[in-house]
């Protein structure tokens, strides 16, 4: 695994993360993170893998580097690494349903069955905004069960 | 922009997410498997079905980061004005120190001759009172050693003690006086070049004057220091309106009462009791690498170490000893070593994740050494 959970500084709360020690706010962090992520958008995943697994460093904390750090994960096929990442999201927020729909698909893609329990809960979000994402998960829960 | 604060609405690129994946259709996978099948067509199966799924789409940041846990708090306006004008003063501070170091050897430069040409002064003021147009270098070790004139004496003792001097001076003014240089020179009159204590004194004034005005062309050439703003307030009452134990409105910055002696301020006495730390001066790198940054940085702070323990063994030796500043010193200290502490975890860090944040990494040695000053 690239990134050790447990080498994370201020991971579970219970001690400041770096960003919090050396006052980097959220608007640098997110300065910095655009910076990875246009990099990502040019083909420069390894550089954006870079910065985004530093600002996971800096602040293990947030769920948006998660999220970011996963994509670039996903898009160089690391795919154990993808999933911890999206765990990570999902653990500090329970209602990214995007975040949870990758994750299955990237479980169900190692054989792991966990991926439908994730689309299942997919499929059971009510809000409009997410009604394609629900869609999706459906469709693929379909032919999981066809299968 | 990717991040659309204004909205709740994470702005991944679910269009690109629908659309750019093929429907999934159940005529593209094999009917249902029998029961007597293994769990492995199964997982293949099911493996396939997912395949379908793109989900990589536009790299974005959902809107769940604006969640700043894990950040420091954003500053306020007032903060970060004052955040703003520290950083413009630091700057304007750090460009002074490197303007100070770039004029250094000019200033040494023009040291010398200003010292050049006061000797030159001196000794001719002498020529001038004894009537005589010849100097040697043995006339100069006697007028160190018995010259009634303290000026003309730390003059010729200058110029003993500068060899050098006494060389450029006799190179450029040897069709006047100076002569010699060493014990075995013979004595040359200024009548031998020009024939006559006249003329010799025009060809000093002339020497006195290209000396100046070399001295002019130097000091031409010294870089102005830039205006330093003035330390902002750490008081928010400016911003907030109100006041505390401050004086009457209307005089926020004028003196208290004219009869009341001049007090220290903790600024003052902060600088005066930690002045070796101050002449530490603030943290720059010229390290290319993220490594050689930390590195620097942690060298910095080891030098304000150094520093705190002189400031420390002053304040300690002092009779009597100033608790409060023995406190000060210690204390300041003790935030060093933290911060000392915490960078040499984030180079361990960094090290076990094997991850370089680049630029980052400056950023962050910078804002932990301004954090800590």
């Amino acid at each position: 695994m690239r990134i050790e959970l447990k080498n994370l500084i201020g991971l579970d709360g219970s001690t400041p993360t770096f960003a919090q020690t050396y006052g980097i706010t959220f608007d640098q962090g997110v300065e910095w993170a655009e910076q990875g992520l246009e990099m990502a958008r040019e083909g420069r995943l390894d550089e954006a893998r870079v910065i985004l697994e530093g600002l996971v460093t800096l602040n293990p904390r947030s769920p948006g580097y998660w999220y970011a750090l996963g994509s670039i994960y996903e898009a160089q096929e690391l795919a154990a690494d993808a999933i911890q990442a999206f765990t990570q999201v999902i653990q500090r927020d329970v209602r990214n349903t995007e975040a949870l729909l990758r994750l299955g698909v990237l479980q169900l893609k190692s054989g792991d069955p966990a991926g439908l329990e994730s689309l299942q809960k997919v499929a059971k979000d009510t809000r409009s905004e997410n009604a394609s994402l629900v869609a999706r998960a459906k469709s693929i829960l379909s032919v999981s069960k066809a299968a | 922009m990717t991040i659309d604060r204004s909205t709740n609405i994470p702005r991944t690129n679910l269009a690109e997410f629908n659309q750019d994946s093929p429907p999934v259709n159940n005529t593209t996978i094999k009917k249902p498997l029998k029961d007597d099948q293994n769990t492995v067509v199964n997982k293949r199966l099911i493996e396939q079905a997912a395949q379908h799924v793109h989900v990589i789409g536009d790299f974005v940041i959902p809107k769940t980061c604006g969640a700043e846990q894990g950040h420091a708090p954003q500053p306020s306006a007032g903060e970060r004005a004052a955040q703003e004008a520290k950083a413009k003063r630091d700057e304007a501070i750090a460009t002074n120190e490197r303007i100070r170091q770039e004029n250094a050897p000019l200033l040494k430069e023009i040291e010398a001759l200003e010292k050049q040409a006061w000797a030159l002064d001196k000794l001719l003021d002498h020529v001038d009172s004894k009537g005589d147009s010849v100097l040697t270098w043995h006339e100069v070790n006697n007028l160190a050693a018995t010259s009634g004139l303290p000026e003309v004496k730390e003059a010729a003792n200058w110029l003993l003690n500068n060899p050098h001097a006494y060389e450029a001076l006799k190179q450029a003014g040897k069709r006047w006086t100076l002569v010699g240089g060493d014990n075995s020179e013979t004595r040359v009159s200024n009548t031998n070049v020009l024939g006559g204590w006249g003329a010799g004194r025009v060809e000093t004034a002339g020497h006195r004057a290209a000396l100046r005005k070399l001295i002019e062309e130097k000091k031409a050439c010294i870089k102005p220091f830039v205006d330093v703003p003035p330390v902002p307030s750490s008081s928010s009452s400016a911003s907030t309106g109100t006041s505390g134990a401050g004086g009457p409105a209307g005089t926020p910055e004028g003196p208290k009462s004219p009869s009341t002696p001049p007090k220290e301020t903790s600024a003052q006495a902060e600088a005066r009791v930690l002045s070796n730390y101050k002449g530490v001066g603030p943290f720059s790198s010229d390290a290319t690498t993220a490594e050689g940054r930390m590195q620097d940085a942690m060298s910095h702070v080891q030098k304000g170490i150094d520093a705190l323990q002189l400031d420390l063994v002053a304040a300690s030796t002092k009779d009597p000893v100033n608790q409060a500043e023995v406190m000060m010193i210690q204390n300041k200290m003790q935030q060093i070593q933290n911060a000392l502490s915490a960078l040499m975890q984030m180079m361990k860090q960094q090290q076990e994740t094997m991850s370089n944040i680049s630029k980052m990494y400056s950023d962050m040695a910078m804002s932990a050494i301004r954090n800590m000053r």
